[in-house]
């Protein structure tokens, strides 16, 4: 139903003089849901994601924010919307502070210490407000550039690879956080990211895109085939074990002539691999593909 | 979101950056040497002058070279080089945010980008004013410490005649508040064409190198002496017009030659190169707004 | 013996007018001399109104001042004034300050009065000054109007008008004009505003190289 999308993007094209960014694509975002936009560098999801922010003109296409068309509404969209787009740039030669007042001051908010103390606790930087900006490291950046897309307490975020340049622990944090909003705060929240991994744990539903077009789109658990792992099994005898592979059931399973190549569920990995030993077969490495990845991988490939 | 408020924002980033104060300082540097300069060795300058007239008239030449005169001198020179500063940071203003990525920022926030453009227009306006303001201080005030005042000796080339025209003390100040005006005007032009030459980059150098270059060249032809470009070029050139504070201190006179207190020889000529800014301010604001409006952020 | 004697007749007797004529310019040129004599010094404060192409200056007060013999400084208080050199060049004094021989030029009419016409030729050949043509109103012993060729600064034409201070032999306006230097800017200078000369000036060529000063002596401190 139309009022449970808080975004409908219908037919969305862009065109720069040498080539087509963005072909065709449409896609609904549901209200306090996460979705993800998948796609290598160059697919077209900061593109995609500029347009939704009035950055780039589209070509053709409409686009509709919480019920509104975006042209002509861009004030009233833009002040209920948190982003960042690539990097989280800010001013470096100005103090986290002065950062933060001067995107304060644009939303009409509190620049008193307090409220701006407050938030930088929130997203990690308690005590480094009056320190240059340039001299937070990248970690930081992106945790003001989350601060700055708070500040007017949005209803939808936009994070455009938000774990760029981010230790693990970093990564878990910025991870936590994308729950938080969605679940806790009931925030809509786009995260765009070319780490599988980071869609599949954070998204309920995504769009896929290669080349400007889109490939796939959907839950992602609709699109996750629990079957459709990858694993890859070396062994001291590789003509001994392919026999003894095609005379059983996981014949069934294997995908490759020459190798020991399957395609099977994550939790039949550890029945085969007894299967073989059990056959004294010397198996020296088991690598399994992420299931997500090898979807996207066979999606933008072909 | 007012425009008081994003004009305050703007000022704020522009205050907060060191390149802002390279054009205090290299003004105050200047104006400070031409002083020493000027008390130390000013005789020859009047001397080169006014050669020819040293044959046929005495003049005390220490009075003659009183504060005014000497901020008259100051602002020749310095004035030309004025438009550099001017361009160091209107050029910034949007390249510099796309330089630092913050134009994107800036943009996805709810503030129209008429607004953006114009409260960077009026801060790089307002930061010009606040330089003549030092300049004025340091060319007419510190000079008229330093040397005096006294009547104002004005020397020009008009047509084929030389003149040097007197103005009486009591008849300069407004001349010069009046020129500062006009010269907040012209550099007004160059904030113009800076912020407009911004737009296309996503490098301050680029902007800032082209407006000089612009500023040069164009000054250069507007002071050729080719009939052919007199009467085709020179009309349409803005920086024939940049000079035109000088015509505040063309003092008109009675038939017998003496000076009219109060007066500008041509009035008219002050009023159309006015009119002839304004038309080029306008006419690059608004192209800066179109493009501006209709520009892909890509930075 | 009849045709020698008329035409020898008529020599002396030319000779008698001559010489009563050489007298009597002699005569004229010594009275006004005297009168001039008699002012051993004077101060006189005035205004001065200088006229030349280049020069576009306001009307100046200053200050004349005499010492006998023949010192004449004119001076401003104002600071910035261009007091015209040859002002001291071309005084009366310093006229009558050298030896000269004066020759009856007749009468003239200048300014709707007669005035006897008396050419001055210095006898030394230091003097710079190499001829000066004196206008003198015989009634009032005073020059009226002069003319004098130097040789470094040629010729200066002087007129007098007088008033009030007349007996003592002093003006009360003197327009003298004088010969200038053209003048021109070194190039680079200006960075002028409008290369085209301003269409409601005249430029009056002729006041290119020739100056005029005009001085109104409004008191005179004498003696």
């Amino acid at each position: 139903m139309m009022g449970q999308h808080i975004v409908e993007v219908e037919g969305l094209s862009k065109s720069f003089v040498s080539f087509q960014a963005v072909k065709h694509i449409s896609f609904q975002i549901e209200k306090g849901s996460v979705y993800g936009f998948l796609g290598q560098n160059g697919a077209g999801k900061s593109t995609t994601m500029r347009m939704l922010l009035s950055l780039i003109q589209p070509s053709s296409g409409k686009i509709s924010i919480f019920g509104k068309p975006l042209k002509g509404n861009e004030k009233f969209i833009l002040s209920n919307i948190g982003a960042i787009i690539e990097k989280p740039d800010t001013y470096g030669y100005l103090s986290g502070y002065d950062n933060l007042k001067i995107f304060s001051n644009i939303f009409g908010r509190s620049t008193s210490l307090v409220a701006l103390d407050a938030l930088l606790e929130k997203v990690g930087l308690k005590g480094r407000g009056k320190d240059k900006v340039k001299s937070y490291s990248q970690g930081m950046k992106q945790r003001l550039g989350i601060a700055i897309a708070l500040l007017n307490e949005p209803a939808f975020i936009m994070l455009d690879e938000p774990t760029n340049g981010l230790d693990p622990q970093g990564i878990t944090e910025i991870r936590n956080l994308i729950g938080h909003f969605s679940k806790n705060e009931g925030k809509t929240v786009l995260v765009s990211s070319h780490l599988l991994n980071e869609i599949e744990m954070v998204a309920d539903s995504m769009i896929i895109l290669h080349k400007g077009e889109k490939v796939a789109e959907g839950k992602v658990r609709k699109l996750l085939d629990p079957a459709k792992t990858l694993v890859s099994i070396e062994t001291e005898d590789l003509q001994h074990s392919m026999s003894l592979i095609q005379e059983s059931l996981w014949s069934k399973k294997l995908i490759a002539q020459n190798e020991l190549k399957f395609e099977m569920e994550k939790e039949e990995i550890p029945l085969l691999v007894k299967f073989l030993v059990d056959q004294h077969v010397a198996v020296s490495n088991v690598q399994s593909n992420h299931s997500l990845e090898n979807y996207f991988l066979k999606l933008t490939n072909s | 979101m007012s425009m008081r408020k994003l004009l305050e924002i703007e000022l704020f980033k522009i205050s907060k950056r060191p390149r802002t104060y390279i054009s205090f300082a290299a003004i105050s540097a200047i104006v400070l040497i031409f002083q020493f300069a000027f008390k130390a060795d000013g005789e020859n300058y009047m001397n080169l002058m006014l050669q020819g007239i040293n044959d046929s008239f005495q003049l005390d030449k220490q009075h003659a070279m009183n504060g005014y005169f000497m901020c008259y001198i100051i602002l020749n020179t310095l004035l030309v080089q004025v438009p550099i500063l001017v361009a160091l940071v209107a050029g910034d203003a949007i390249s510099g945010e796309a330089n630092m990525g913050t134009l994107r920022l800036i943009l996805s926030k709810p503030i129209s980008r008429t607004e953006i453009l114009m409260a960077k227009f009026l801060a790089s306006i307002m930061y010009t004013i606040i330089l003549l303001i030092w300049m004025a201080f340091f060319s007419l005030i510190l000079s008229l410490w330093i040397f005096g005042s006294g009547d104002m000796l004005v020397f020009r080339v008009a047509g084929e005649v030389s003149q040097i025209m007197q103005i009486a003390q009591d008849d300069i100040v407004w001349r010069y508040l009046a020129a500062f005006g006009y010269a907040a005007v012209a550099l007004t032009v160059i904030v113009s064409l800076a912020i407009f030459f911004s737009l296309f980059a996503e490098n301050s150098i680029g902007p800032i190198i082209t407006t000089i270059c612009i500023v040069l060249v164009f000054t250069i032809v507007s002071n050729m002496n080719i009939p052919v470009i007199d009467k085709n070029v020179k009309p349409f050139l803005f920086t024939s017009y940049l000079v035109g504070w000088k015509g505040f201190f063309y003092i008109a006179t009675t038939e017998d030659g003496i000076p009219i207190k109060g007066s500008m020889e041509n009035i008219q000529s002050i009023q159309s190169s006015l009119m002839i800014l304004f038309a080029h301010i306008g006419a690059l604001l608004l192209t800066s707004m179109y493009i501006f409006k209709r520009k892909d952020i890509l930075s | 013996m009849n045709n020698v004697k008329i035409p020898t007749l008529l020599a002396i007797s030319a000779l008698f007018v001559l010489h009563a004529s050489a007298q009597d310019v002699n005569s004229l040129i010594k009275k006004v001399k005297n009168k001039l004599d008699n002012i051993k010094k004077y101060e006189a404060t005035g205004t001065m109104k200088t006229s030349i192409a280049y020069l576009k200056i306001p009307i100046a007060k200053v200050k004349i001042q005499y010492k006998k013999p023949n010192e004449l400084a004119i001076k401003s208080n104002n600071g910035v004034t261009f007091l015209p050199k040859s002002v001291d060049a071309i005084s009366l004094q310093k006229i009558f300050s050298n030896d000269f021989t004066a020759i009856d030029g007749g009468t003239e009419k200048v300014k709707q009065k007669i005035l006897r016409v008396v050419r001055l030729l210095p006898t030394s050949q230091q003097s710079n000054i190499v001829l000066s043509t004196l206008y003198i109103n015989e009634a009032d012993l005073v020059v009226e109007k002069s003319s004098t060729t130097t040789k470094d600064e040629g010729t200066y034409e002087m007129d007098l008008q007088y008033g009030k201070y007349i007996q003592f032999g002093l003006p009360d306006r003197v327009t003298f004009t004088f010969n200038a230097k053209d003048y021109k800017i070194p190039k680079g200078l200006t960075l002028d505003f409008d290369n085209v000369y301003p269409k409601n000036q005249k430029i009056d060529k002729t006041m290119l190289n020739k100056g005029k000063a005009e001085i109104v002596f409004q008191q005179y401190a004498i003696n």
